[in-house]
């Protein structure tokens, strides 16, 4: 009998739609989106960029340690010694082809200099897929939006650093 | 020596080639000849009952004489024991005999090794190729001779609309004449005189659906000849998505190949992960800190709780019923912003870390996680009054999609669609790894094998998950996250500046990565689809020799023809969600 009731009074409808009804009065859990954005947290993995010392030196000493870790072939180093200081290099040229980034994080974690950082930016969307190659001055310019903040150089921070041929007084600025 | 091993030896003193037990898995090399013999013995003596074969892999060696090496892993679900058979193949007469009479889920599996290796099946019911377009011709991209970049070959298919083509400008009204003679000659044979009599043929119509279809969940396609509304064949085309993941990884070490892992399914990324970490520590013989293991099995089942909240709204929206849909992925986007705490990113996480994990939980992450775990058994319960009694959804699926405990395990189906038939296969219970040996928590299993029984054991197991993370949580150890293996393991980046050691192991742990002895190992993972395997040859260098992926999708797909057979088309969409396939570790 009570089967039956259930039956012709599609009880179980009934009781499904009670659920859907209380939701009307549960807050809104949806973001409008462009008009509104998330907070990310901190260590989020984002656009990637260079990053620079407090000093304005760049971090990147040219040892291609992130173009052996990154598992898509991403990036390319062009790596040079600094003129008049032979046993200090830096990274000539520095390319990144965002293309092919499957945003692993594992250069980041291969820099043995914290030269490499990921952003909270995710609007990279472009008409020209040809624009997404990036130079080393986008990458760095990328890293001075994102990353204001910026590190004491190494030889600051440590005093025994200077055998592993970072902190570099002046960079040449590449020829144009 | 192993039991199995040596009644093996025993039964065929001549066939066998060697046994060994590396990994503590019994191995079989045998004749090429005798493998039927073998195989047939193994699956029907009463003692063996290997009822259950888990995959089937191919290894390419081109300095042996006997070129190809074909892999066989069998499972005995009532003995819980495995065994791996091998057999070497010439290169010149590349054929073994077929094993789908003995288990049918050999089928598919066969196909690949045909279509990836080159070897030929004898008295293969339908040895065609599977991930490659049928029109490939330029051989078989796992030999070693093969280039990763592919030989330059495009698919003759011309995707685009040739524009110079004038349009026509008419349209043929009438029939042709060969379809009028069908017609002629019903209306002859049944006698009758009338108008619509010549409707009345039967004959197989074949449908063609996907690969762009919405309720494909991907792009897969099926081919089906119908008898009216009903399935006669349903033929699965597979491979829109194929990347060739097993052969990428055969240039990458094995840190690089993590992240690769996680767009297999990329539903579930951490299970992908910890799949193939397990496999790479196994064959290492790397012991992982225990509050790792415990971090590991805790994300483990949040992923689990993502996978199941994404296949039950998916499931409910192809069925009909939308607030499901919506309901399950507000409590996933709370999970994903969890993961993206932890990790930074949401899908693709590339968390885990060969001897551990990638970042420690926070006591905030802690809280976020018991306070989830307080609220999602109430949503579970939202669900279910909108489901479990509903008739519309009790009438889409009881009784479909029925597939009988036997034939679940003869097709190698794991996961959720095995234990809704009756089987209590749990790759967690049968052999715990993480942490779950420690918490206690229970595998629940369907009786019927239809898709409510498959929907009432996935409900069920994310109650589970709840469980086994509680549980993980109230015991969580401290101490480090990552194995002490200064080998394997990177030193800590503060150091790295500092230490002239670690420097050293810093730069050639990311330039050469760390050789793991010669070997193969399998080592399977339940993830929230299945059995997820891989299957490591490890000839000493930083980079695998031969990497396979046993994806339960792939092995599920294999038994659709069975299970869809005298259904309806609309049914077909209840199937995919059933068996909660996702593509792009199909196809990998």
């Amino acid at each position: 009998m009570k089967a039956f009731l259930e039956l012709v009074t599609f009880s179980e409808i009934l009781v499904g739609l009670k659920e859907t009804f209380k939701h009307l009065f549960t807050p809104s859990i949806t973001l409008q989106y462009p008009h509104e954005k998330r907070n990310l947290p901190n260590g989020y993995r984002g656009m990637l960029s260079l990053l620079r010392y407090s000093d304005g030196v760049e971090k990147c000493v040219g040892c291609d340690l992130c173009e052996a870790a990154c598992p898509s072939r991403v990036i390319t180093v062009v790596s040079a010694e600094v003129p008049g200081e032979p046993t200090k290099r830096y990274a000539k040229e520095f390319f990144m082809d965002m293309t092919r980034c499957i945003f692993c994080g594992l250069c980041v974690e291969a820099c043995p200099v914290d030269a490499l950082g990921m952003t909270k930016e995710y609007e990279w969307a472009v008409y020209d897929k040809r624009s997404l190659h990036l130079n080393k001055e986008q990458l760095l310019e990328i890293g001075d939006r994102a990353f204001p903040e910026r590190e004491r150089p190494v030889q600051d921070q440590y005093h025994n650093v200077a055998t592993f041929n970072i902190g570099l007084p002046q960079i040449p600025q590449k020829p144009s | 020596m192993h039991p199995v091993c040596e009644a093996v030896q025993k039964a065929f003193p001549e066939a066998v080639l060697g046994v060994s037990e590396a990994y503590q898995t019994p191995t079989i090399e045998v004749q090429r000849d005798s493998l039927i013999p073998v195989a047939t013995f193994l699956r029907e003596n009463g003692d063996m009952d290997f009822d259950h074969i888990t995959d089937i892999c191919s290894v390419d060696y081109p300095e042996d004489d006997e070129r190809f090496e074909v892999v066989y892993f069998l499972h005995s679900l009532p003995h819980r024991q495995r065994v791996v058979i091998k057999t070497k193949v010439l290169e010149d007469d590349p054929t073994v005999e077929s094993v789908t009479s003995i288990w049918q889920g050999a089928n598919f599996l066969e196909r690949e090794v045909y279509d990836l290796m080159g070897i030929r099946f004898q008295n293969h019911p339908d040895l065609r190729r599977i991930l490659l377009p049928e029109d490939y011709d330029e051989g078989h991209p796992l030999r070693k001779d093969f280039p990763t970049e592919g030989k330059g070959w495009r698919c003759s298919f011309d995707f685009f609309p040739d524009l110079a083509e004038q349009p026509r400008s008419e349209i043929d009204r009438d029939a042709a004449e060969r379809e009028r003679q069908v017609f002629a000659r019903s209306n002859g044979e049944n006698g009758h005189q009338g108008e619509s009599d010549g409707l009345q043929r039967e004959e197989e119509f074949l449908l063609n659906m996907g690969p762009q279809h919405p309720a494909t969940h991907g792009v897969l396609r099926v081919v089906l000849a119908l008898k009216g509304e009903r399935i006669v064949k349903a033929t699965v085309d597979t491979g829109y998505l194929h990347r060739g993941v097993e052969k990428l990884a055969e240039g990458l070490t094995y840190g690089q190949i993590i992240p690769h892992t996680d767009r297999l399914d990329y539903v579930c990324a951490m299970t992908n992960n910890y799949a193939y970490v397990r496999s790479v520590e196994t064959l290492l013989g790397l012991a992982v800190p225990e509050r790792s293991e415990y971090i590991r099995t805790i994300v483990a089942e949040m992923q689990r709780i993502i996978g199941h909240l994404f296949w039950l709204g998916t499931q409910a929206l192809d069925i009909g019923a939308m607030t499901v849909f919506f309901w399950t992925f507000r409590e996933r986007e709370e999970l994903l912003d969890m993961f993206e705490a932890l990790c930074g990113a949401r899908l693709t996480l590339n968390y885990f870390r060969v001897g551990g994990v990638d970042s420690d939980f926070e006591p905030d992450l802690v809280a976020r996680l018991s306070r989830f775990l307080d609220e999602f058994p109430g949503h579970i319960d939202e669900y279910d009054t909108l489901l479990a009694k509903n008739r519309i959804w009790l009438s889409r699926t009881k009784d479909v999609a029925v597939i009988s405990a036997e034939d679940a395990i003869n097709f190698g189906l794991t996961g959720p669609v095995i234990r809704g038939s009756g089987v209590a296969y749990d790759v967690r219970k049968f052999s715990p790894y993480g942490a779950y040996g420690e918490v206690e928590w229970d595998v629940p299993v369907g009786k019927y094998g239809d898709t409510y029984d498959r929907y009432w054991v996935r409900m069920e197991e994310m109650r589970q998950c709840c469980r086994i993370i509680r549980g993980c949580l109230d015991r969580l150890p401290d101490g480090p996250i990552m194995a002490d293996a200064p080998d394997i393991v990177p030193p800590p980046k503060e150091q790295v500046m500092r230490d002239m050691q670690s420097h050293i192991h810093h730069f050639i742990l990311f330039t050469h990565g760390f050789h793991p002895p010669a070997g193969a190992v399998y080592c399977p993972t339940e993830s929230p689809k299945g059995e997820l395997g891989f299957y490591i040859v490890s000839d000493g260098s930083a980079r695998p020799y031969r990497m396979k992926i046993r994806s339960p999708s792939f092995v599920h797909l294999g038994a659709l023809d069975h299970m869809s057979r005298g259904y309806l088309v609309s049914d077909l969409v209840t199937m995919f969600g059933t068996y909660d396939v996702v593509m792009g570790e199909c196809d990998r």
